[in-house]
């Protein structure tokens, strides 16, 4: 009877306590014939975290998100997204994602609500839901009042915001952002990165890549750091700077990053 | 979920102004630019039409029966038959002013032309042959009233031989331009396939629960609109503009529906197979213009000696052939075999495009 109770009591216990992963993939991997572009890559997502893809060009983090999104089929491994295989249940899954992809992709000669319009009625919305999702989606990146301009008209950092707003339309529940902020304003850039606080606020889990340190080091919980295909580190901010020294001495992430990726050039094609 | 992705595939389409400028506009200049040109040549042709044409039937046969209908029939065609019992044929054409003859067996015949009568020979040779094709329902309805011919109270029925009259150079232009216009639609999708390119949107569209089959039908449909509404403006406009006669309207519209159809399915498929819009406009234009210049766009007075094989293999001379008849005669014997054409080149078009895309889709997957 004691033991029953102290299973349960342990039962209840991991339940409660134990981080609800949201995302996991096992020995991931990508090759393109001879080239190994992602290499068995573990990785692990929390719910409610934003998750942070660090690395030099051609480290796999674009490759990685696309066979999380299921564009890029792996050639080993898996993938676990809420829960099921996006290569098996993509039905299942599609959704509950959404992915802001580098590119802006936009129709310029469509307005911004006939953009968002287009976009969210893929995942099945319509009718007055569909209306409701436009007006939401373009307060949320604060273009509401320019939902009758041509995307062609915007600037690069009002474009990117309506490259978001293609995305969220259709509430997901897991975020994946690559590179949103490329080439804008600052003002544009920290309307952006508000705008994903205030969605992981919301509940909205995130997994974002970027280029720009100081942005991942304010916006995400835990970082991964990759480099030719493989995760070297991965932690939070204060654990990846621990890693390379063992002082506060006021070490960056980027210093932290050169260290562990090394400061010789990519040249990455 | 698809219907937003046509409606915004159609604005994007529509929202190109100088496609529909030119889907609008381009027909009407090519017609009014063809039609004067060849004008004068067309007409030569219609010229030629009236001859005389000398003639000896072999007694007892069907021609000797059916000599009155015939002649008649000839006047509406232009021939004015001159009857020679004796002599040879080459004797009788060169003494008489004659453009050709026809020596008629007993269901047979023979043309004799000379050189510089070849377009009148041939024109003979065709209507013999419309006279001997119909033959048989004219038998049917003679021997009905055989018996009774003679009387003066009972009406006889006289049914004219259907002899296809020359089409004016408006008309003839006026149609094919129309078809061809029609077969190259893709053109007005550049707007689309650009955008999704240029913007990486394939991606995006990847990550929904779309299909191959339904991704094409969401820019097959808005593109077949699109031509049916630009076309359809051109034809009005051209037909205001230079009287155009279409004759069997609702066929006419039939046709010209399926053929923007088998035009917009097989540029989507040719567009699948190569993804490069500047090759498969090529590939399409090279298609048609090959299809009409060899299949019968000049038939009238060019390459009218052209093989039959050529032209029946050419799915555009079977809608010409129609379209054009149905200008001039009111009717076609070629609709069917326009409609079984164009109904087999939009389902192999779409199968193909559907299915290129598909494979496409898995090999990008695979990398």
């Amino acid at each position: 009877m004691i033991i029953l109770l102290i299973l349960n009591v342990v039962i209840i216990e991991r339940i409660l306590f134990m981080p609800d992963i949201i995302l996991k993939t096992k020995d991931l991997t990508k090759k393109y014939q001879s080239k190994t572009v992602v290499d068995a890559l573990n990785l692990e997502v929390k719910k409610g975290e934003i998750f942070g893809l660090l690395g030099p060009n051609g480290a796999g983090k674009s490759t990685t998100m696309n066979m999380i999104c299921s564009i890029t089929r792996p050639t080993a491994g898996s993938i676990e997204l809420l829960g099921a295989d996006p290569w098996k249940q993509k039905k299942q899954v599609i959704n509950q994602i959404g992915y802001i992809p580098q590119e802006l992709a936009v129709h310029g000669n469509l307005k911004a609500w006939e953009n968002v319009e287009l976009f969210a009625s893929l995942y099945g919305i319509k009718g007055k839901q569909l209306k409701k999702t436009i007006e939401e989606s373009l307060e949320y990146v604060g273009l509401l009042d320019k939902r009758n301009e041509y995307a062609k008209n915007f600037s690069g950092g009002m474009k990117r915001r309506l490259n978001i707003a293609c995305a969220v339309g259709h509430k997901p529940e897991l975020l994946f952002f690559d590179e949103p902020t490329v080439g804008i304003d600052p003002q544009s850039r920290n309307f952006i990165l508000e705008k994903i606080k205030e969605s992981n606020k919301n509940g909205t889990t995130v997994v974002y890549t970027s280029h720009y340190m100081e942005e991942v080091e304010a916006i995400c919980s835990r970082i991964a750091i990759m480099d030719n295909g493989k995760v070297i580190a991965c932690g939070t901010s204060e654990e990846l700077k621990h890693l390379v020294t063992s002082e506060d001495n006021g070490i960056t992430l980027e210093e932290v990053f050169l260290t562990l990726t090394g400061k010789q050039l990519r040249d990455y094609r | 979920m698809i219907w937003y992705l046509i409606k915004n595939n159609f604005k994007l389409m529509l929202r190109n102004k100088i496609i529909l400028v030119c889907v609008v506009f381009g027909p009407v200049l090519v017609i009014a630019v063809l039609s004067s040109a060849f004008e004068s040549l067309m007409k030569s042709y219609e010229t030629a039409d009236r001859f005389k044409a000398g003639y000896r039937v072999q007694k007892g046969s069907f021609w000797e029966e059916y000599a009155g209908i015939i002649k008649e029939a000839g006047k509406d065609a232009g021939i004015q038959f001159l009857e020679y019992p004796e002599g040879k044929p080459e004797e009788i054409v060169e003494n008489n002013g004659l453009s050709c003859f026809a020596d008629l067996g007993s269901r047979e015949y023979k043309v004799y032309k000379s050189a510089d009568n070849e377009t009148e020979g041939i024109t003979l040779e065709y209507f013999l042959d419309r006279c001997l094709d119909q033959s048989l329902d004219q038998a049917l309805i003679m021997s009905v009233h055989a018996d009774i011919s003679n009387r003066e109270d009972i009406e006889i029925p006289v049914q004219k031989l259907d002899y296809m009259p020359a089409i004016s150079s408006k008309d003839y232009y006026g149609i094919i331009e129309i078809v061809y216009f029609s077969f190259l639609g893709i053109i007005c999708i550049a707007s689309i396939l650009s955008s999704e390119k240029k913007n990486g949107i394939g991606q995006r569209l990847q990550i929904t629960s779309l299909s191959s089959f339904k991704l094409y039908f969401a820019k097959w449909i808005p593109l077949v609109s699109f031509m049916a509404f630009g076309i359809g403006v051109s034809v009005v406009v051209s037909s205001f503009m230079f009287g155009i006669h279409w004759g069997n309207l609702v066929l006419s519209v039939v046709l010209v529906l399926l053929v923007i159809m088998a035009g917009a399915s097989l540029g989507l498929m040719f567009y699948n197979i190569f993804k490069n819009l500047a090759v498969t406009v090529i590939i399409l234009f090279t298609i048609t213009w090959f299809m009409g210049f060899f299949g019968g766009s000049f038939e009238t007075y060019m390459f009218s000696s052209f093989p039959e094989t050529v032209k029946s293999i050419s799915p555009i001379y079977h809608v010409n052939r129609a379209l054009t008849e149905y200008s001039c005669m009111g009717h076609s014997t070629y609709t069917l075999s326009s409609i079984f054409y164009l109904l087999a080149i939009i389902a192999a078009g779409t199968g193909i495009a559907v299915l290129t895309d598909w494979t496409r889709k898995k090999g990008k997957e695979k990398g």
